[in-house]
């Protein structure tokens, strides 16, 4: 079953344009995990850690990856030059 | 019989259909051929019955009856008649329209294929080979400009050299299945990732095996190798924490931080 993408519900009033974007990113992001070996090292240490991804014009999301779920939670948003936007969207 | 015909050409009887097509052609080979065929066989004969004989389609034979003796023996263990013929491997000898009876010299055909002994395979299967001189290293890798991997002593086949300002791993070229590996990604440990030997080697595992996930993934993914390149990827090792970072231009993983989990 391949990887599904969703998104934090603070990222509603996401550009449709820049939503489309994220989530094809995303998807190839999945279906590359997918082929990860299943306890692998690199499997394991992708789904500990907070992932970013930039996608253009600038726009930087924070994501994280559940192997349970089978799936990638975009949990936060920075958009293009709005440095004190990225700090708060940063995860904790 | 028109002269340069061979003596022996014989009328005979066709199919009904083609048989006026046959009484106008000569039932003999032309004299190009012939010469051929008198060179292939070494120039010594002018005309060679044997040779005629396949258009002919009738055999002249001049010598008593000859029989291959494998045939005439009982067949005790049921072997069919083709494979009698390959075992014995004697082909007939040659008969020339001479008169002469040349002798039947029996030829034994060469094997196609001999089975190796169990010494030899194991000896082909365990042999060393040369390194390839033609094998490169991928365009976009590092060349090697350090001294050659010293072995930790974890057994891994996964190394550290302490004297490079970042300390390296490399695969160990010298070892087994290995040895003619391309080295992909290389690792890098920065001082502020000191551990514990215990811990250290360890580390070196799993850098070896991350590095060997991160070569499968094809190089055109470039959505997949965006994101580790921006992140801190986390690795525990038994109770450390370890951060790190891919630089896939590079080829390089480099971890940068680590210490306990709790802090």
């Amino acid at each position: 079953m391949a990887y599904s993408v969703a998104f934090s519900h603070s990222l509603a009033d996401l550009p449709a344009e820049v939503r489309t974007r994220v989530r094809q990113n995303l998807e190839e992001i999945g279906r590359t995990i997918e082929s990860l070996p299943v306890g692998g090292v690199l499997l394991e240490s992708v789904s500990q850690s907070p992932m970013q991804l930039g996608v253009g014009g600038g726009w930087r999301f924070f994501f994280k990856v559940e192997p349970k779920n089978r799936r990638l939670v975009v949990t936060s948003a920075a958009p293009p030059h709005a440095d004190g936007a990225h700090e708060n969207a940063r995860p904790k | 019989m028109r002269a340069g015909w061979p003596a022996d050409s014989v009328p005979r009887r066709s199919p009904p259909r083609t048989r006026k097509l046959r009484l106008q052609r000569p039932l003999a080979i032309s004299a190009t051929a012939r010469v051929r065929m008198d060179e292939l066989n070494g120039g010594t004969t002018k005309s060679c019955r044997l040779l005629h004989e396949p258009r002919q389609r009738r055999v002249t034979r001049i010598s008593p009856l000859e029989v291959n003796p494998c045939l005439l023996s009982p067949d005790p263990n049921n072997t069919s008649l083709p494979r009698r013929l390959r075992i014995s491997g004697v082909e007939h000898g040659e008969q020339c329209g001479s008169g002469q009876v040349q002798p039947i010299i029996p030829r034994l055909r060469r094997p196609l294929f001999v089975a190796p002994l169990p010494e030899q395979l194991s000896a082909y299967m365990n042999r060393r080979l040369p390194p390839f001189a033609g094998e490169r290293s991928p365009t976009h890798a590092r060349p090697e400009t350090s001294s050659p991997a010293r072995t930790c002593g974890c057994g891994s086949g996964i190394c550290a050299q302490d004297d490079a300002p970042d300390t390296t791993f490399a695969i160990d070229a010298t070892r087994g299945k290995l040895q003619y590996a391309p080295l992909v990604f290389k690792g890098a440990l920065t001082a502020e990732s000191a551990a514990p030997d215990e811990f250290r080697a360890e580390l070196l595992l799993r850098l070896g095996e991350l590095a060997s996930t991160l070569a499968s993934i094809p190089a055109h993914h470039h959505s997949v190798w965006s994101s580790p390149v921006d992140s801190d990827l986390r690795l525990d090792v038994r109770g450390w924490q370890f951060l790190y970072r891919v630089d896939p231009p590079a080829r390089r993983i480099t971890v940068h931080r680590g210490g306990p989990s709790s802090t």
